[in-house]
């Protein structure tokens, strides 16, 4: 089988050169035949990498251990869902699941504009094919996952072998979000690659400016919303299993997932400006183009070992293939836009300072400025000590001195946008619009101060929180009281039928919702507590109110791993609560142990316990509880964002309206109702 | 006298768990201050020790050879009274910068610090000079499509009007 998944992806390999240099010689021609020829290249290229993907997953289903990727990551006793995550365990198979991802984007692209589009679809697909032909390089000559193993025999000559078991997967692996989180980060970067794909050849093609947006909007939104899940998922993971306390360390890794996504949120946002008035043409053109260098730029730093990092692979040489395709991709990009800027000219003007349009602008600045506070966060350490010698260190208090008034503002603008109006905003109607969402915000200040929440950027936060979602409430009310007043529906089915009409509009909304709630989680920050302690069973320890009883330890074989549990008895004022059992997990192949967190969670706070391990002093075990306010907040918080994104993804309803037993007397049994009548021009709802 | 000796045991008290209070407060204070000071540092720095590189104060690998002696002597330093500056100083001395959780503020480092600040700032003077530039000059004409591309100037009128439904917000 590994013959068979390196073949493959040899094939995929010749079929995706075929659909680039193909693809340009069609681009030139324009020859029907070349064009489909490359198009179906493009799609073999992709059936080709899905073969070689089941390949691999197949060795480690058929525990295979003659292949040094299937050793190297999994055992006979890995239960089959962490064979799955086996896959991206290592640098090989990462670069195999990147490429088939990819591969799903493109077969995805390549099917549903077979038939359409037909003079911007060769551009789009060259950009593709020639995506694709870099990863399948590394796939093929660099980092293939289908190497047998080998070992060296007699005269120097090496031997292929095959090892009766393998070394095992990463304890820290082990944990079923790590089954979810990379492939959804993973969709994530390769998401952007579409809109990426289709800007540079819109732009290379001359093609109309908004077309490629329309074209691409959905891909950018299904991109962003992996990339959220990914990152809050990988969030999640740290919290509950690295066992420090936290979920966001500011590791560089942890940054390179956020840098596209930060772009990428920027463009959600300027796109409007250009598809309803035609401006910021160059800008979303560069967005898409930054988004996409992001997402390469964050694969180079987990790969090239350049900034240190817990989850980093190790150094190699597969740094400099990612920053020459990075040069690449810059060069065509700077090479298109020069050639073709005279078609990106704005079509409208800026009519007034207060509007929508600048509140855009001013929600992209800020964006764009956390880009680059934490891209140069990042990368400092490396300038530094190239450019002086000496090395420092830029940890999270540096991340989150910078990063916090910024996200701050940028959700003081959440709040803000959509009170202003497109093209204008009259004082009276700022006056009207915000009088009551400030007065809101104002009063929830008070009660979280006189709640205790009284450290400043916590309160200022809590207060923001209020204030946007006196903005997003109001906007959700005064659509429906319209809609209610017609239909006679209830208020909540109003609400409904109100987000249906217009998902992308109302699906944003419960999105920034969703980042409210994410931001009432990060207020909590500032008021954690932990409290350590070595313990004999019948000791208890007191953190807040709780009270942690340590009653006695068990250790339970499992297949994989042998579990060392504690079992703490938690009381609450002193009145019984629940059990927790934190546990340290010794897997039983040549792997760290792992901790497993034990979480009491309510939506006031978290209770984490953590066990440690053993005091070398003391040989007592080590218990590290925490109290961390709000933390439930977040994760609720990232289930509304992917629920608003799945809104914004649906179809709108076609704006259907039934006159309301109020307006119109109800018809006598056996009577036909009113004909229902569609609305014409669209319903518009709220204000402006 | 007698009145002084009922009184006695009562005062001893008294002053025992004002001293039980006090001693609480400092050492209450000794530890937060031990714990801010170990927010400021970084574990497993120049040390094949434990390369987690974690918040001093947030080490979670129990029996961390280098986190353990280091907290000994971030507490040792505390409870001397040693000021903060001083304390740092030590293990900047014994570890170097690197050991810093954050650049100090001197040096080529102020570019760490002031960089987002002034991008902010710079982006913000673009930003309103870009509206005012907006503001001024007449509507430009869209540069013609590439005659190629097919589109006529209905289709992309149509376009844009699904656009502007579309986006509503």
């Amino acid at each position: 089988m590994d013959l068979f998944g390196s073949f493959a992806l040899i094939l995929a390999f010749i079929c995706a050169v075929y659909a680039f240099i193909g693809g340009i010689f069609a681009v030139l021609t324009r020859h029907p035949l070349l064009v489909k020829s490359t198009r179906q290249a493009g799609i073999a290229t992709c059936v080709l990498i899905f073969l070689g993907t089941l390949s691999l997953e197949y060795l480690f289903f058929s525990d295979d251990f003659s292949v040094a990727y299937v050793v190297a990551h999994s055992n006979r006793d890995l239960a089959p869902f962490y064979k799955i995550g086996a896959l991206w365990a290592g640098q090989e198979g990462s670069l195999l699941f990147w490429s088939f991802l990819l591969a799903i984007y493109v077969f995805s692209a390549l099917m549903a504009y077979r038939n359409k589009n037909g003079e911007l679809m060769p551009y789009v697909g060259v950009v593709l094919a020639g995506v694709q032909l870099f990863f399948l390089t590394l796939n093929n000559f660099v980092a293939s996952p289908f190497k047998a193993l080998a070992a060296p025999g007699v005269g120097g000559a090496m031997n292929l072998v095959t090892r009766a078991d393998g070394n095992g997967l990463n304890g820290l692996l082990q944990y079923p979000e790590m089954v979810i989180h990379p492939p959804n980060l993973y969709a994530g970067y390769t998401g952007f690659t579409i809109p990426f794909a289709f800007a540079l050849g819109a732009l290379l093609a001359r093609y109309p400016g908004e077309k490629w947006i329309h074209l691409t909007r959905k891909w950018t939104m299904i991109a962003w919303g992996f990339q959220s899940c990914g990152i809050l998922l990988g969030a999640h993971w740290a919290y509950a299993v690295l066992g420090w306390g936290g979920y966001w360390a500011w590791d560089p890794v942890e940054n390179a997932s956020l840098l596209p996504w930060l772009t990428g949120t920027a463009f959600l946002h300027s796109v409007m400006m250009q598809e309803k008035r035609g401006m910021m043409k160059v800008w979303n053109v560069w967005l898409v183009f930054i988004t996409f260098l992001l997402c390469i730029t964050g694969t180079f730093l987990t790969r090239s070992g350049i900034v240190a990092s817990v989850h980093a692979f190790a150094q190699s040489s597969i740094g400099n293939w990612f920053m020459g395709f990075i040069v690449v991709i810059l060069l065509v990009c700077l090479a298109a836009y020069f050639k073709n800027r005279d078609y990106l000219k704005s079509e409208n003007q800026l009519d007034a300072m207060v509007s929508r349009e600048s509140s855009f602008l001013f929600n992209n600045l800020i964006l764009l400025v956390s880009c680059i506070a934490v891209l140069s966060g990042t990368l400092f350490p490396v300038f530094s000590e190239w450019l002086s010698g000496s090395r420092i260190s830029v940890g999270a208090p540096f991340f989150n001195k910078v990063n916090i008034p910024i996200g701050l503002l940028l959700l003081f603008l959440t709040g803000v946008g959509p009170l202003l109006a497109w093209r204008k905003t009259s004082a009276e109607s700022l006056q009207r619009n915000f009088a009551w969402p400030l007065a809101i915000g104002v009063v929830g200040g008070v009660v979280a101060f006189a709640l205790g929440y009284r450290q400043f950027y916590s309160l200022v936060c809590l207060a923001l929180c209020v204030f946007v979602t006196a903005t997003i409430s109001m906007e959700f009310y005064r659509g429906a009281k319209v809609i209610r007043a017609r239909s006679g529906a209830s208020f909540v089915a109003s609400a409904v039928d109100l987000t249906m009409r217009n998902t992308r509009r109302y699906g944003g909304y419960i999105v920034h919702m969703g980042m409210v709630l994410i931001f009432v989680g990060f207020a909590g920050v500032a008021f954690n507590k932990d409290v350590q302690k070595d313990m004999q069973p019948g000791q208890t320890m007191q953190i807040g109110r709780y009270t942690l009883l340590l009653q006695g330890t068990d250790t339970k074989p499992q297949k994989n791993y042998t579990s060392e549990r504690m079992n703490i008895e938690v009381l609450r004022d002193n009145k019984e609560l629940m059990m927790l059992y934190p546990e340290r997990r010794r897997f039983n192949i040549d792997q760290p142990s792992g901790t497993m967190v034990a979480i009491y969670s309510t939506l006031k706070e978290d209770l984490y316990v953590v066990y440690a391990g053993e005091s070398p002093e003391t040989q007592l075990p080590v218990i590290h509880a925490y109290l961390n306010p709000l933390v439930k907040w977040i994760w609720f918080g990232g289930a509304v964002v992917v629920l608003g994104t799945l809104v914004a993804l649906l179809p709108n309803r076609k704006s259907v309206l039934v006159l309301s037993a109020v307006q119109q007397p109800a018809a006598l049994p056996g009577q036909a109702m009113t004909q229902p009548f569609r609305s014409t021009p669209a319903m518009r709802e709220g204000h402006d | 006298m007698i009145k002084m000796g009922k009184r006695f045991p009562w005062t001893i008290l008294c002053v025992c768990l004002m001293l039980a209070v006090v001693a609480a407060t400092v050492r209450a204070q000794q530890t937060d201050k031990a714990k801010e000071i170990g927010g400021k540092l970084l574990c497993g720095i120049g040390t094949p020790l434990c390369d987690c590189k974690q918040i001093l104060t947030q080490c979670n690998h129990v029996g961390c050879r280098n986190s353990a002696g280091m907290l000994k002597t971030l507490d040792a330093g505390v409870a001397r009274g040693d000021s903060e500056t001083s304390i740092i100083q030590g293990f900047v001395a014994e570890f170097g910068t690197a050991v810093l959780s954050e650049p100090p503020k001197s040096g080529l480092n102020l570019v760490a610090w002031y960089l987002p600040a002034t991008t902010l700032l710079a982006g913000l003077l673009l930003v309103v000079f870009v509206i005012f530039r907006w503001r001024k000059r007449p509507t430009a004409a869209p540069a013609a499509p590439n005659a190629s591309a097919g589109i006529s100037p209905e289709l992309l009128a149509r376009a844009r009007a699904q656009a502007s439904r579309e986006t509503q917000d």
